[in-house]
């Protein structure tokens, strides 16, 4: 009797404290460039075995990443890039492999190498996108990167290559552990057709502070009282004893 | 079970860097030549705690997983390097550059530095150095008697000299330029120094291969917009009350847990 409620108590107090921590990593990433909040939360685990189903556990759940649109920030960077919904940026992760973000403070390496966050991105050919000594560049809406390139008058544009953007809903993306997305079922997503990005304009974090907030509050008040059941049951089992004890 | 407390904890460490990057900016407001910082974040790993798609039976897969992100981090402050406003000085030895590129400077250990603070002085040498007395490359020798000095948009330095109708060419400035100036290392003084990001400097005369032009008695200011930096101030104050909040709220749940059982 006892051992049941404090137990289950305990899974939703250890729940909440999960739930605090991917809250918290939210509210931290509140001002990432293109990150997309976790959704976290809790799923119903029930205890099966023999006996009266009494027993359902809490488990914390990540419920994957929300799709919402972060806010565009027009930064004028010619570099920065503000993705439209649905559509993924494809850099190079540590393994070599391919892998989606909607971080678009893109930088330039001394070779012209094109990254996002360090990572390298990846152009239409697959293969990490240079960029050859120029005097400016420009990215279309559909990812093209042209050129004027060096000691070359203005008149003169050279298309350099084109960003790999995909098409896919974040629903079927999954966040692997360095941050960056993959597609859930593992089949490359479809290259996306005409316009897909802004330039001159950063997407900024999808957190909505005030919503974070309020669940902050919302899973305290959840842990108080989890751990006010803990707090009965024990009260519950100490009478329990004093009474057996007493006799 | 502390972990959200360390994870709001990251997101105050960022916050107040990125104070720090808005502080330096907006004291550099009038800083000639001076460009704009920006703190970049990024989300830190994630711990997973259990896979999604991993089996929950023989037959049946979990359909969520559990994991946990870990916070945040700044991982750059990049340099901007766009174009400050030039205003006119009217002062001989101020040179502004529009457009890209930057000037070359001796150091005393013998390295090189690059500015875009053009505020030059002659030397009692007669040199033309920075405002902290550091020769600028290709070196520029003013004749005893010169009167005045004319630096044309192309960088050819003419002088006039007493008693001379005709004027001389004393040198010409260059302009390096780089694949990544945002690569390049700031050393504060207004100078940079090159690093394995920025790329190696490609010297050439102003106006040429994408460098910018010169303009004499004219000066670069600072690229900092002072109403951006004031946004961005509110920004971060806001978004490191929320993580302290975070902070406050974690460390209640657990005084309630100790006070309680």
């Amino acid at each position: 009797m006892t051992d049941r409620a404090l137990y289950i108590a305990m899974t939703g107090a250890s729940a909440s404290l999960k739930t605090q921590a991917s809250v918290s990593h939210n509210l931290a990433n509140a001002d990432t460039v293109g990150f997309q909040a976790t959704l976290g939360g809790t799923a119903a685990a029930p205890i099966t075995g023999p006996g009266h189903a009494s027993r359902v556990a809490a488990a914390a759940q990540t419920f994957g990443v929300s799709g919402a649109h972060g806010g565009i920030v027009n930064t004028g960077g010619t570099l920065d890039v503000a993705l439209q919904s649905d559509r993924w940026l494809a850099v190079q992760d540590s393994q070599g492999g391919v892998a989606y973000t909607r971080a678009g403070n893109l930088q330039m390496t001394a070779n012209g190498l094109l990254t996002s966050n360090g990572r390298p991105v990846i152009g239409a050919d697959g293969a990490p996108l240079t960029v050859p000594p120029h005097q400016s560049l420009d990215i279309a809406s559909d990812g093209t990167i042209s050129i004027v390139p060096q000691g070359q008058p203005a008149s003169t544009i050279a298309e350099a290559g084109r960003l790999r953007v995909v098409e896919a809903r974040t629903a079927d993306m999954v966040r692997g552990d360095d941050g960056l997305m993959r597609p859930a079922n593992g089949q490359p997503p479809a290259p996306a057709a005409g316009e897909s990005l802004v330039t001159g304009a950063l997407e900024n974090s999808n957190v909505e502070a005030t919503s974070m907030l309020v669940q902050m509050i919302q899973t305290a008040r959840a842990f108080e009282m989890q751990v006010r059941v803990l707090q009965s049951v024990d009260e519950n089992a100490r009478s329990a004893n004093s009474l057996l004890s007493s006799r | 079970m502390t972990q959200a407390l360390w994870i709001a904890k990251t997101g105050l460490d960022a916050q107040q860097t990125r104070m720090a990057v808005i502080s330096n900016n907006l004291a550099n407001t009038n800083t000639t030549g001076f460009k704009r910082d920006r703190a970049e974040f990024q989300d830190l790993l994630y711990q997973t705690v259990r896979q999604p798609g991993g089996a929950s039976s023989e037959q049946t897969q979990l359909p969520t997983g559990l994991s946990t992100g870990t916070g945040v981090r700044v991982a750059a402050t990049a340099k901007e390097f766009s174009q400050g406003s030039l205003a006119v000085t009217g002062g001989a030895l101020d040179v502004g550059i529009d457009g890209r590129g930057f000037f070359e400077v001796l150091m005393p250990d013998g390295s090189t530095a690059y500015t875009r603070d053009g505020s030059f002085k002659r030397s009692p040498q007669g040199e033309l150095v920075t405002s902290s007395g550091y020769p600028v490359q290709p070196g520029i020798q003013f004749p005893e008697g010169t009167q005045s000095v004319t630096i044309s948009p192309d960088g050819t330095v003419t002088v006039k000299l007493q008693g001379q109708a005709e004027d001389v060419q004393v040198g010409a400035l260059t302009l390096a330029d780089f694949v990544n100036p945002a690569g390049l290392q700031a050393k504060g003084g207004n100078l940079y120094v090159e690093t394995g990001a920025s790329g190696p400097a490609q010297t050439g005369a102003p106006g040429t291969n994408g460098v910018g032009m010169l303009a004499q008695g004219q000066l670069e200011g600072s690229n900092v917009n002072v109403v951006e930096e004031l946004v961005s101030m509110i920004e971060t104050q806001r978004a490191y009350e929320t993580n302290a909040k975070a902070i406050s709220t974690t460390d209640s749940m657990l005084g309630f847990l100790n006070n309680n059982l």
